[in-house]
């Protein structure tokens, strides 16, 4: 009998610290985040297809909370490639946070503007620790350029990224 | 986890760098063509198309003064 109850209590004490964690921590209206991206560059045309490294990736963004249930945020920003290049563009999207577990969900678009243009979707899985306001994110990020004064003829590439986030609660 | 990194340095370290996919992948001056490779921009190609419209456009700016003392000339 014993045996059998404590497994229950166990869940039961899981749940209520679970939900208590989440309501204590309601999603913060507003965010501002720091982004450094870097990884593999998938490109070609046809059947040809090549790998290389991407530039780093460097974005400033800012979100504000749309939805708390579901914990949806709109987010936009600027972003630059530097290393072996040097652009900037701007991006936006959406992101949804899991109220129960530490993991996000992104996808948005990304639209580079000079010195050439690219326009891509972009889509995000990572997780944060949080903790006074401030969090430390890591996400596996895709990024797929399809157009753009960039891109040469008939090809299109597409960035895996790991991504270093640091987020502060702007509110 | 370790393996998508592992993953990740396998493909870093398979890359090609003699190929290109933006024109930003190659060095300054060169563009990227259809097949992937940079190369020089040749020069029938970029500067005599960039100079073709100042050439049109010098003369009409040139044949203006000249209209002027046709004009100037008229009445008289």
């Amino acid at each position: 009998m014993r045996l059998a109850v404590m497994p229950r209590v166990r869940s039961l004490l899981v749940l209520l610290l679970v939900s208590h964690t989440a309501a204590a921590d309601p999603p913060p209206l507003y965010e501002a985040e720091l982004r450094l991206g870097y990884g593999v560059t998938v490109a070609g045309s046809g059947g040809a297809m090549e790998t290389r490294p991407t530039p780093l990736s460097i974005a400033a963004t800012g979100s504000v909370a749309i939805s708390v249930e579901p914990q949806l945020a709109a987010y936009g920003g600027v972003i630059a490639e530097t290393l072996d290049r040097n652009s900037v563009g701007a991006t936006a999207g959406v992101r949804l946070t899991s109220p129960t577990l530490p993991v996000r969900f992104a996808a948005g678009g990304v639209y580079v503007f000079a010195p050439f243009t690219l326009w891509g979707g972009q889509a995000s899985v990572g997780a944060c620790h949080r903790g006074g306001g401030l969090g430390l994110c890591g996400d596996l990020q895709l990024t797929a350029y399809v157009a753009g004064t960039d891109l040469a003829p008939g090809h299109t590439v597409t960035q895996i990224q790991g991504v270093l986030g640091m987020v502060f609660d702007a509110l | 986890m370790r393996s998508s990194v592992l993953l990740l340095l396998l493909a870093l370290a398979a890359c090609d760098h003699g190929v290109c996919s933006r024109h930003s992948d190659c060095s300054p001056g060169q563009t990227c063509s259809v097949e992937g490779t940079c190369s020089v921009a040749t020069i029938d190609a970029a500067p005599t198309d960039d100079a073709a419209p100042t050439d049109d456009a010098a003369p009409s700016d040139a044949a203006a003064p000249d209209a002027d003392p046709e004009m100037d000339g008229g009445p008289p």
